[in-house]
């Protein structure tokens, strides 16, 4: 299978698609995070802080995601920091989708998910 | 802050400094949300998994951030491996729980070829965390202690504070009084307002007696402090009100368990505490063990404390001072403004009752403060800190000595290690391998280290304190003790693991293959490190070794003074009688009766009687006024101590009679007075003539006088440690005893006399309270129980730690001289001989002692003199303590440099520069 190489592609780890993948609902914090990656894969993946923020950091020092301001009045300072998409993030996020979405479209075609196929 | 987070912050000292710094406050505040959330709230079941997911993330995570940069350097090139499918995925270097499972297996395999080490190896660690963690278990039950109430954060402490009081105690207990007229007057700052006080009960089932704690406390001590019955109810409002209204009381869940076999239907049930009957009207929760950390097994309203104490003030009067009071503040009342009332209110009860209450203030400090006493709280802490301090160096001895082994072990490995780096093995792998091995290590050591805590506070707890009572201190292993022994081992095994690890790992591949492994560096840098370490080992078994050496001096000293009794076998039964409804006349015969049936026991040579014995925990002092020509006596007279005997007792405890005569039946209430005084009072006041005949009045001025009838031989009264004491006897004929020892001298053992004498005991009246009843062996033991423990537990971390410290200089001076194969090959091959580098390496070792030593030395001299108070004639410069320690550090050492020394100096020159 070809991929292209997007100059953009920063090497997104899983973890670090998920967060940047919960960051596109809009700013969060930490545990936040946590939280939605856990509803989203149904439990399957729970990140340990130290698992999480070492992600960030990832994220953090590639652009992706930065530190978000805090003007928001309903945000809680006790939960720590908020994060949010940068414009790099969002991009990487569209790369990934858009790569993953030829692996499924790949996959239908060729009858490889039987158990998934819907319309 | 928990103590949960706590650890967590410090553990998080694991991370970077980069990355700690900047997401400290995000990993708390994600570890704070994580802890409430409801997976894990299942009690311990859920701690255990909590834990154990936030650990085990923070070691992962730890170990690739701190090894991230060398990650990335080892593994560039490498293809990268593929993860386990479904397995969510990980950093890549940490891929897969295959490869710990790999590592684990490895371990043992390892530690199995070389048992001896491992044997070692784990001993040592046991020890090490062992102590620690039992010593900690100690500073968890009484600090990390977790008041079982609700919302313990709105409680406050209320003491009363006397200016007039000069025992030192600024923060008292309070009267019953003053508590009533306090509640009455607060109620706008306090939601509730309870007193509770710890008293002693007798429980009765059948012939079996036993003493229980209990706490009487006011009828809304439950339902303030929050705390709901497992069964039935706790006390109402009525039960406040009445004085002396039907008996009920609350019992422990343990004792439910335990006495009433758990069921149901106790709800109603009477038992019997100190002669009256009890109405069972519920089970306290779970756990609940009342206020001081001590078993608490029954709780009663306080309004029945004249039931159960018939001479007690405890109700009516403001000079009793026994109670200890707890208030809940009201919602948005600030401890600050309840103090404020508080003081308003104590002044206006001080203006009502001046006699009593001019003095006193009440005084307010918020129950998260105090453990167990505002005063007290400081000295425990600084005790039971210092005790963990030393634990502590004895572990990081322990440490420091495996370090070295593993370090020694490395050299052996080095080629193993090489080979495996030349096939390509990453270098995080195999510090991860080697990582394994010495947290395997530590785990085993901390497994092995809980069982010997279990011991060490099983054996602590079955050794019978010198009081009467039964103390249930409530130490055990709970969950903050195994997590604090898991942490414990989990450094432990990191701290020593992970330099020899990174060492091993670090040089050079041609270099190890080549084996010329350790001479690419200089020396001189890290054996430095070494030997400062084994220079502080040797200076903290100096310490404890002296410390140990006194108390084992003190103690050989104490066992050596003549009590003045001959009294060995024997048996001592101890009866309250004051409180068990006998009038005098009937006391007297009741006891004139025992003694006659013990008299005809088995063995029993003779039965005497006392109010208290010597060497015993009660003291009674009087004045007395000698009429004596030779010694000014003036209006107070002269303070002596005093007991009440009966005919038998000195020539049951063997004290005797230097003139004069023993009490016998002549001294009678309708008898004119007599008393016996000791050796010391006689020569005290007269001097230069028989005290014999003399008149002495007991008591007060005013006392009619009594005659000296005899005179007995001087003995130890209060303490072995004490200067010649006055002390006079009264006869128990004249004066009737409340509190009774009655104590058998046996031709045979004095253990084979207690079932006797308690049959005795109980046949006469199967409802006599029975104290105690214990050889007369024992009670000479709880004399020496204090000096002794001292001696036992300090001795021991002493011989560790010069086991350790011995050990750790062998292997430092072992490691050196292997390190100095090539030096010494080229000294002996330029001259040197045999003889001179046995003496240099000798000389090397010596040195650190010697300085350790010296230092050691110098630590004790300074620090010993805080144990004057403990040490029984013995000064704490002791001069042969000292000289023993030195000459046992020297022998020590020369044993441990001796090997090492020997075989640097049969090296062959020719050899040692060849096979470099």
């Amino acid at each position: 299978m070809r991929r292209s190489k997007p100059q953009t592609n920063q090497q997104v780890t899983p973890i670090g698609f998920e967060i940047l993948l919960s960051l596109t609902r809009g700013p969060q914090h930490g545990y936040g995070i946590k939280l939605d990656i856990e509803e989203r894969t149904a439990g399957q993946l729970s990140l340990g802080s130290g698992t999480l923020y070492q992600a960030i950091q990832r994220l953090e020092r590639s652009g992706l995601i930065a530190e978000a301001e805090a003007d928001d009045e309903s945000r809680d300072a006790r939960r720590g920091r908020y994060y949010q998409l940068e414009p790099a993030g969002r991009a990487a996020v569209e790369i990934e989708l858009r790569r993953l979405h030829r692996v499924v479209e790949y996959a239908r075609s060729h009858s490889l998910l039987s158990d998934v196929e819907t319309s | 802050m928990s103590i949960g987070e706590r650890i967590f912050t410090a553990l998080l000292l694991a991370y970077p400094g980069s990355f700690r710094r900047r997401y400290h406050k995000d990993l708390i505040a994600f570890f704070r949300a994580e802890r409430r959330n409801p997976l894990y709230a299942d009690g311990i079941p859920g701690s255990v998994r909590f834990w154990r997911n936030t650990l085990s993330d923070l070691a992962r995570v730890a170990a690739s951030e701190r090894l991230a940069p060398i990650a990335r350097h080892l593994q560039r090139g490498h293809a990268p491996r593929s993860t386990r499918s479904g397995q969510p995925s990980r950093p890549r270097a940490f891929a897969g729980v295959d490869t710990l499972t790999r590592d684990v297996r490895h371990t043992f395999r390892m530690l199995a070829r070389s048992p001896g080490f491992t044997a070692l190896a784990v001993l040592s660690l046991a020890l090490g965390i062992g102590a620690n963690t039992a010593i900690f278990s100690i500073y968890s039950s009484v600090f990390l202690r977790e008041l079982p109430v609700e919302d313990p954060g709105s409680l406050v402490e209320i003491y009363t504070q006397d200016s007039e009081d000069d025992s030192g105690l600024q923060y008292g207990p309070s009267s019953y009084a003053d508590f009533v007229d306090l509640r009455e007057q607060t109620r706008d700052v306090f939601d509730g307002m309870v007193l509770y006080g710890v008293t002693v009960v007798i429980h009765e089932v059948g012939d079996e007696s036993e003493l229980l704690f209990g706490e009487e406390v006011s009828a809304d001590y439950f339902d303030v402090l929050g705390v709901r019955p497992a069964l039935g109810r706790t006390f109402i409002p009525a039960e406040d009100g009445a004085i002396g209204a039907s008996p009920t009381l609350v019992v422990s869940h343990s004792f439910w368990l335990s006495r009433l076999g758990g069921v149901p239907d106790v709800l109603g049930r009477s038992i019997r505490l100190s002669g009256h009957d009890f109405k069972i009207v519920g089970v306290a929760p779970a756990g609940f063990g009342g206020m001081f950390p001590l078993q608490v097994e029954v709780w009663f309203p306080i309004t029945l404390d004249p039931l159960l104490h018939p001479a007690s003030t405890r109700l009516e009067s403001r000079g009793n001072m026994t109670s200890w009071i707890k208030a809940r503040l009201k919602q948005g009342v600030a401890a600050q403004q309840a103090r404020a009332a508080l003081t308003v209110v104590s002044a206006r009860i001080a203006e009502q009752n001046p006699e009593t209450n001019a003095t006193r203030k009440a005084a307010l400090v918020p129950t998260d403060q105090v453990s167990l006493h505002p005063q007290l709280d400081g000295v425990i802490r600084g005790f039971t800190v210092s005790l963990l301090a030393v634990a502590g160096l004895v572990l990081l001895t322990a440490c420091t000595n495996l370090a070295s082994m593993l370090m020694a072990r490395a050299l052996a490995r080095r080629r193993e290690i090489g080979i495996r780096l030349a096939l390509g093995a990453g270098r995080l792998r195999l510090v991860r391998q080697l990582l394994t091995e010495s947290i395997t290590l530590a785990l085993l050591g901390g497994l092995a280290g809980l069982g010997l805590a279990y011991w060490l506070i099983r054996t602590l707890l079955a050794v019978r304190p010198p009081i009467m009572v039964p103390i249930k201190v409530d130490i055990g292993i709970d969950d903050k003790v195994l997590l604090f022994a898991l942490v414990l081992s989990v450094l432990t095994g990191v701290v020593f693991g992970l330099l020899p690890a990174l060492r091993t790992t670090r040089h050079q591949l041609v270099v190890a293959l080549k084996d010329e492994y350790g001479l690419t560096e200089g020396r001189l840098r890290r054996v430095g490190l070494r030997s400062s370490l084994v220079v502080a080992q040797v200076a903290v078994s100096a310490v404890l070794l002296v410390c140990a050496g006194l108390f084992l001096r003190s103690l050989a000293n104490a066992s050596g003074v003549d009590p003045g009794f001959t009294l060995r076998e024997g048996v001592v039964a101890t009866l309250e009688l004051s409180e068990s409804g006998y009038g005098a006349q009937e006391r007297r015969a009741l006891l004139d009766e025992l003694r006659t049936r013990i008299a005809v026991l088995p063995g029993v040579e003779s039965v005497g009687l006392c109010d208290r014995l010597p060497l015993g925990q009660s003291l009674s002092v009087t004045e007395a006024y000698p009429e004596t020509p030779h010694v000014e006596i003036d209006e107070d007279g002269v303070d002596v101590d005093i007991a009440t005997v009966d005919t038998g007792y000195f020539r049951t405890l063997g004290i005797p009679i230097l003139f004069g005569r023993a009490f016998d039946d002549t001294d009678r209430a309708d008898s004119p007075p007599v008393v016996i005084v000791n050796r010391t009072f006689a020569t005290r006041f007269w001097p230069s003539e028989s005290a014999v005949g003399k008149l002495v009045r007991v008591h007060g001025s005013d006392a009619a006088p009594s005659m000296i009838v005899g005179v007995a031989a001087d003995g130890k009264y209060r303490s072995l440690g004490e200067r010649a004491r006055l002390f006079l006897y009264e006869p128990s004929g004249q004066r009737p005893v409340g509190l009774a020892h009655v104590v058998a001298a046996t031709s045979g053992s004095g253990e084979e006399l207690l079932q006797p004498v308690r049959q005795a005991i109980r046949g006469l009246d199967s409802h006599l309270p029975i104290l105690d009843l214990i050889t007369f062996s024992q009670h000479m033991d709880l004399m020496l129980f204090l000096p002794r423990a001292l001696a036992a537990v300090v001795a021991g971390l002493g011989l560790l730690a010069l086991i350790l410290g011995t050990t750790g200089l062998y292997g430092v001076i072992a490691y050196d001289v292997s390190r100095r194969t090539r030096e010494v090959g080229i000294r002996m091959s330029v001259g040197a001989q045999q003889s001179q580098v046995l003496r240099l390496v000798m000389w090397d070792g010596l040195k650190l002692v010697g300085t350790g030593t010296a230092v050691g030395l110098l630590i004790a001299f300074v620090c010993t003199r805080m144990l004057e108070s403990m040490l029984f004639n013995v000064s704490p410069a002791d001069p042969i303590t000292f000289i023993a320690v030195t000459v046992l550090f020297l022998a020590v050492s020369l044993a441990a440099t001796v090997k090492p020394a020997k075989r640097a100096s049969s090296i062959d020159p020719v050899e040692a520069l060849r096979c470099e």
